[in-house]
């Protein structure tokens, strides 16, 4: 089953005029998981969405969900897929209960209790007179979370559906989404600015830059890969270097700053590296054993654009 | 079609624009009551009553009609519940014709409160004057005229949809029709066979063509393609929004 590609887009382009905002994006995304895209602001990530969902036509190339090819507006497909794109939408003048009754009316195909359900699954109260305008932004996102769930969706694409959650809520948040993916075998897409977040969370990630997709990679592997080392910050980094490489053989490192080494090789350990430098007179500030995070390796492979 | 008109009914239980477009609608007739009852001193020809009703409520029931329909499109788009309608999913045809059928449900509640509070009041002020072919005469034009300035005015939805988030360019256009509707009446014998091709012109030209008349087939023809296209363009233009 974890092998099973439930969504795949292949080539997917979406130009406007010259400008080509996305471009030959091919996704793959496994039944079971949260797939994760990590982009800055404008690198994409809500267009492609939005072309799973019908929202914006496709330039070229082509989508496939649960084995078929979208051709158009297909109630089957569709009503299978939950969603949050940008902010969560709803009538400012209705109460959550109503608007979620409006949109399981429209869905038209949904259990007797899903309105109370979904809202009791978020938290947020059934049939109370507060409208949506008087709603927080915490209440907003779940109230947006309640509508996506409300017809027990396979596919849950979200779109940075954390923004405006305090600390408190995007713990519960995650918590739920991973209650969903791993105990209810739901798929969920999700999009976030937080980074950390997305690490938490995701079992594999798509890197979005400049409307490319530049990497796609599970966190397993990502994991595995990551660079280990230790890093060290001296007050002389010539003299240590010629101490790493004559006394200590170690030829497998690099200077980061004025002041900061990175050391790759494995065989060397902290205390004979710190015996080394103290004993031949070098200041050691800090000597600490690090290893490459999610946010490094975006760096990396975005060209050193950090992330927002 | 059905779900999506329900839903449209319900989003119009709370919808404050319609409440108040009804209430500026219905409240000509009565106030007109009011106004021969208390103000006027000299009393007042049933017909030359009747005119004013009949000329006020197509001015009014227009700019209702229209800021109605800006409103509901604009605030789909503003408040972006667009996005979870086609994403629910609502085929976007679908959900076009909800919009045009709600609008019309709205349009024909407010003509016949009106019509019926416009009888009402004919019968207080001129009870004796007023005969149950006058009452069929009033009925009859109220309707025709306010179906024909329903379907005339169909094109705003599609310049609503255009305009997504803006009001003021579809408030102008709908008073620009408006201004045409009215002038429509004023319109020469000698311009009627140009007048009768423009369809707002041509909704009150065809109120006071005999009913063998051909220029009363152009009016209907030009008001029936104004819709025709008016519908068929929201569609287009829907469909191939990016939303």
């Amino acid at each position: 089953m974890e092998n099973q590609i439930i969504l795949a887009t292949k080539q997917l382009t979406k130009k406007y005029g010259d400008v080509r905002a996305v471009e030959q994006i091919n996704l793959n995304v496994k039944k079971g998981r949260i797939y994760g895209l990590l982009g800055r602001n404008g690198a994409g990530k809500t267009t492609i969405m939005k072309m799973v969902l019908g929202l914006i036509s496709i330039s070229e190339g082509e989508i496939e969900i649960f084995g078929e090819r979208l051709k158009g507006n297909e109630k089957s497909i569709y009503t299978r897929i939950g969603s949050i794109i940008e902010t969560p939408s709803f009538y400012s003048y209705l109460t959550g209960t109503e608007n979620l009754e409006i949109f399981s009316r429209l869905r038209g195909t949904i259990k007797k209790n899903a309105v109370k359900s979904a809202l009791e699954v978020v938290g947020l109260p059934y049939k109370d007179k507060k409208p949506f305008v008087s709603y927080s932004l915490g209440m907003k996102q779940r109230l947006g979370i309640a509508n996506a769930i409300m017809n027990d969706p396979e596919i849950l694409i979200l779109d940075e559906p954390t923004n405006g959650l305090d600390p408190v809520g995007i713990v519960e948040i995650r918590r739920f989404l991973q209650t969903l993916c791993h105990e209810q075998g739901k798929t969920i897409i999700i999009s976030s600015h937080i980074l950390s977040e997305i690490a938490l969370l995701a079992d594999d990630i798509g890197i979005i830059h400049d409307g490319h997709l530049l990497k796609e990679f599970s966190m397993n592997e990502l994991e595995e890969k990551n660079k280990r080392f230790i890093e060290i910050k001296v007050n002389s980094v010539t003299k240590a270097t010629q101490l790493l490489e004559n006394m200590m053989k170690c030829k497998n490192y690099t200077v980061t700053d004025k002041n900061c080494i990175e050391i790759y090789d494995e065989n060397l350990n902290t205390e004979e590296i710190a015996d080394c430098l103290v004993s031949h007179g070098i200041g050691l500030s800090s000597l600490v054993f690090k290893h490459e995070t999610l946010e490094d390796y975006f760096t990396s492979l975005t060209g050193g654009a950090k992330f927002e | 079609m059905n779900n999506a008109f329900q839903t449209e009914i319900l989003k119009l239980k709370k919808n404050k624009m319609a409440f108040i477009g009804f209430v500026f609608t219905i409240c000509i007739p009565v106030l007109l009551v009011l106004k021969a009852v208390f103000l006027d001193k000299i009393k007042i020809d049933y017909h030359e009553w009747i005119q004013t009703v009949f000329m006020l409520v197509n001015l009014v029931l227009p700019i209702m009609s229209g800021f109605f329909i800006t409103q509901s499109m604009q605030k789909e788009y503003g408040e972006k519940t667009i996005i979870n309608i086609i994403t629910a999913p609502v085929n976007r045809k679908v959900f076009v014709f909800s919009k045009i059928t709600v609008w019309f449900f709205w349009y024909v509640v407010v003509m016949i409160v009106t019509e019926c509070l416009t009888i009402l009041g004919s019968l207080i002020l001129f009870h004796s004057q007023v005969t149950s072919s006058a009452i069929c005469f009033t009925i009859q034009l109220f309707t025709k005229i306010g179906l024909l300035s329903y379907i005339a005015f169909l094109p705003v939805i599609w310049i609503a949809i255009r305009q997504r988030t803006l009001f003021y360019p579809t408030m102008l256009s709908v008073l620009f029709f408006v201004l045409l509707q009215c002038a429509g009446s004023q319109v020469s014998e000698e311009l009627l066979p140009v007048a009768c091709f423009v369809p707002w012109l041509a909704i009150q030209i065809s109120a006071m063509l005999p009913a063998n008349s051909q220029y009363l087939y152009i009016c209907i023809a030009s008001i029936l393609c104004s819709g025709l296209l008016g519908i068929i363009l929201a569609i287009f233009e829907f469909r191939t929004q990016d939303l």
